[in-house]
């Protein structure tokens, strides 16, 4: 085990012995994918924000009864976050999704804008759930087995949420071309 | 374009619909931690055995009160209510970057009354607390339009509870009274009763809620400068307390 495998893991069991000091530096690596997670979910960065920070705090929490290891500790952590971001969801008025709130492309080349800009609407007109297992699988590049961890589903389950989710973009993508992760 | 082509696409679609977050964003989230996370991890073992202490509790009180006892055989009747348990202060606000629906005003150092807000009338959905670099932040939020309010300064943290008229004494030197009109929050069940031990803003404690008219009272360690300004997305009312300069 890696030197930082081992330090990973007694700061894991620090921090579930109550040290926040601990925590913060498992936490800390994970905000920014958190953070940018909810915003894919939520369309606000305000929203996204208080999002990572209720689930900050209910990892917090629920770390006692947290029975992974340091490296399971990420999608677990992200399933909270997509739990809290759907309750947010639910809690609010969202059928106007608010990715108006976003940054754009500062500058895209002239090749790239069309392109760029069609599959931003694209993924703006997705299912959050979808837009969710696209940024794990896509832009985080995590694996199969850990997306499924994040959105609650066998890894099977996970293949198919991506397959679909990214057909909806390009109609004719094959099966085969999302790997198993 | 295969999976690589696709990849890289999603790539730079998600970094342009996102960014990474501002570098107070960890200092904001680990003060939640600290501050929300009250004795920290709950172990399973303990969560279950509090569980199986108050079911035991539960179940004996209920037979203690509705089984006949003594060969009666007649039923003595309700029991005596549970009274709720008091909910932990959960401080969660952070400064957010949404585009606020009325022009961010400064920090106003002033016992005169600022205002404002509409008519209709709303629910209050959530209620927050926070610390941020130099002021502290009390958050309304509501399920509307953010309705009528007054925000006033007070020489004291001694206010007077709305309808039942008794006196409630705020941690604090100085005090912060918050009035909204045509609020309900009835269906709102997080804490009313924030003891956050933070540099300006010590306590905030529903003081009121009576007919649409929610009244808030805010402890300060002393005199504040107020920033009050409404955000949208969700709708909500923002009060920042400064310290005075």
């Amino acid at each position: 085990m890696e030197v930082s495998a081992i330090a990973a893991e007694q700061d894991l069991r620090q921090a579930a012995a109550g040290d926040t000091s601990a925590f913060e530096l498992l936490l800390a690596p994970l905000l920014d994918p958190a953070y940018r997670l909810a915003t894919v979910m939520l369309g606000d960065r305000g929203a996204a924000e208080d999002a990572v920070q209720e689930a900050s705090v209910k990892a917090w929490r629920k770390l006692g009864g947290f029975r992974g290891a340091a490296p399971e500790l990420q999608a677990w952590f992200f399933s909270i976050v997509a739990n809290e971001c759907r309750m947010t969801r639910r809690r609010r008025w969202w059928s106007v999704f608010k990715f108006a709130d976003l940054p754009r492309s500062e500058t895209p080349t002239a090749d790239e804008r069309f392109e760029s800009l069609d599959i931003r609407q694209a993924i703006q007109r997705l299912p959050a759930d979808d837009r969710l297992a696209l940024y794990l699988f896509f832009y985080l590049d995590l694996p199969l087995e850990r997306v499924a961890r994040v959105l609650g589903v066998s890894t099977n389950g996970a293949r198919s949420r991506v397959y679909r989710a990214a057909r909806r973009l390009r109609p004719d993508l094959g099966p085969e071309e999302i790997p198993n992760g | 374009m295969g999976d690589d082509g696709m990849r890289q696409d999603l790539k730079r679609a998600f970094g342009d619909l996102t960014e990474p977050p501002d570098s107070g964003m960890r200092h904001r989230v680990m003060n939640a931690v600290r501050a929300g996370g009250e004795s920290g991890p709950r172990h399973q073992w303990a969560v279950a055995l509090a569980t199986a202490v108050i079911t035991v509790a539960l179940v004996g009180g209920f037979l203690l009160t509705r089984l006949p006892l003594g060969g009666s055989g007649a039923p003595t009747g309700p029991g005596p209510a549970a009274s709720p348990s008091p909910t932990p202060a959960t401080p969660t606000e952070t400064p957010s970057p949404t585009p606020s629906a009325t022009p961010v005003p400064q920090a106003v150092c002033t016992s005169d009354t600022q205002s404002g807000g509409g008519t209709a009338t709303v629910n209050v959905t959530a209620v927050r607390v926070g610390q941020q670099s130099g002021y502290d932040r009390f958050v309304i939020e509501f399920d509307g339009p953010v309705p009528s309010y007054q925000v006033s300064t007070q020489s004291s943290a001694t206010f007077t509870e709305d309808a039942s008229g008794r006196t409630v004494v705020l941690d604090g030197k100085d005090g912060v009274v918050v009035t909204i009109h045509g609020a309900n929050d009835q269906g709102y069940s997080g804490s009313t009763d924030f003891k956050t031990g933070y540099p300006q803003l010590r306590e905030a404690r529903r003081t009121g809620s009576f007919e649409a008219v929610v009244h808030w009272g805010l402890g300060t360690s002393g005199p504040a400068c107020l920033k009050v300004s409404t955000l949208t997305g969700p709708d909500r009312l923002v009060i920042d307390l400064y310290p005075t300069p």
